[in-house]
């Protein structure tokens, strides 16, 4: 695409900020923030790199961790930030302050289990390991999926706030991404939940991107 | 003007950002404190009250009696109401930025506070805290007050020119760390001016100097 930054600060005003997200090239915490660009159809470098790389870009790093995206070059992270930042400037932050703080509770929770989830993944101890996954399945994706159908059912049961796609359905969305790669009947007992993953899954900006997307294991 | 209501334990915890914000805002609202034994631990009003929160979890804001859950959506919902929040949306991230790292922070802390049975692991812990976490997060913080002054805001709060959600997270989150490693800030000056800057705000010094002592 043609760089019209120099020639006017009219035009300047009128193009697009430059996005470039840096991540490793694993879901994680920079997969939500790609489902942002994605939804909205909106153009980023999606920078994926190995631990080996990321050695090179961490000065680069607001505070020396990845996610981080910079915006016209200016630097912005954590991951729930970015995504926050995102959704507000695209328009899939709620329609005022009490849904955008609804779509907030719901990253947050989200939040809550991605740390559970992460638990067993760094345990080394294979005893310690078995009992976290063990964990995750018997106790804390019950919790959780409960939670979300009850928030998904009171909201009508199709979008998670208000009546339209908004940052709070892709972050739920995201959540179960690792948990139903290891349980996948998860979401059997919440018919509301297991719709709205299909219908994000459907929508024609993700879609495609669904499918071709690498496996990762986190 | 919305009706208020604050729910969380008889503790600072995740609720006091939330009050912090309200006396920030000077905005009335009910702060309600469920009373703990403290030698149990245990919570008799909390046992009762659970089934009715939406994440069966504190703290819970009522505004005009819809309830919100998440500590963090809770602050920066009130933020944003009370205009604590910057005033674009670049700065609101900045200042999200800089709460959602604190609560990094606070994560870190908790690992010690919840290392109950372990002495030798809960000390492994602090120094851990004391060479590794501390100086991270510090640095951090530093190097946002060092940038801001380069770019001519001196003022010494962390984003824009006056407070923000930003001063009054990284100071609660820096209280119970001092409580049990008074030394931390020791040689860090523009963070201790900082944390009496927050101490002598018109709107919070009262508060701060008779807010209840509690463990956390």
């Amino acid at each position: 695409c043609t760089d019209f930054s120099n020639h006017s600060p009219l035009l300047k005003i009128a193009t697009m900020p430059s996005y470039k997200l840096y991540y490793f090239d694993v879901r994680g915490r920079g997969e939500l923030i790609r489902y942002v660009f994605l939804a909205a159809g909106k153009e980023f470098d999606d920078i994926r790199f190995t631990s080996e790389v990321w050695k090179e870009h961490k000065p680069k790093a607001p505070y020396g961790q990845a996610p981080f995206l910079e915006i016209d070059g200016k630097p912005l992270a954590q991951s729930n930030t970015i995504a926050r930042y995102l959704a507000r400037e695209f328009g899939l932050a709620g329609k005022d302050s009490w849904e955008q703080a609804k779509i907030d509770e719901l990253l947050d929770l989200s939040e809550d289990m991605f740390k559970e989830v992460g638990k067993p993944i760094f345990e080394k101890d294979e005893e310690k390991k078995k009992e976290l996954l063990k964990n995750l399945t018997d106790v804390v994706y019950p919790k959780f999926v409960q939670l979300f159908e009850k928030s998904l059912t009171a909201n009508g049961g199709k979008f998670f706030v208000g009546n339209e796609l908004t940052l709070g359905d892709l972050a739920v969305y995201c959540a179960f991404d690792t948990p139903l790669k290891s349980s996948p009947n998860l979401m059997d007992d919440c018919p509301n939940l297991k719709a709205q993953r299909s219908m994000v899954e459907g929508l024609p900006k993700l879609a495609a991107y669904l499918k071709t997307r690498k496996d990762s294991h986190i | 003007m919305s009706v208020y209501k604050l729910i969380y334990f008889d503790l600072r915890g995740r609720g006091e950002i939330p009050r912090l914000l309200f006396q920030a805002a000077g905005v009335k609202y009910e702060d309600k404190r469920l009373k703990l034994d403290i030698s149990t631990g245990t919570c008799t009003e909390w046992k009762t009250l659970k089934s009715r929160m939406p994440q069966n979890a504190l703290p819970v804001l009522e505004v005009d009696g819809k309830q919100l859950s998440q500590s963090l959506t809770i602050a920066r919902y009130l933020a944003k109401e009370f205009g604590l929040i910057g005033t674009t949306n670049w700065q609101q991230a900045q200042v999200e930025q800089i709460a959602d790292t604190m609560d990094d922070l606070r994560a870190e802390v908790a690992k010690w506070i919840y290392e109950t049975e372990d002495q030798k692991k809960k000390d492994e812990i602090a120094l851990h805290l004391r060479t590794e976490i501390y100086p991270k997060f510090i640095r951090i913080l530093e190097t946002i007050l060092e940038e801001n002054k380069e770019n001519g805001n001196a003022s010494g709060y962390f984003v824009g020119g006056d407070l923000t959600l930003a001063d009054l997270s990284v100071y609660e989150t820096f209280t119970f760390p001092l409580g049990i490693h008074p030394d931390i800030l020791n040689n860090h000056p523009d963070l201790q001016e900082h944390r009496e800057r927050i101490e002598g705000h018109t709107l919070l010094a009262d508060y701060i100097k008779n807010r209840p002592e509690r463990p956390v």
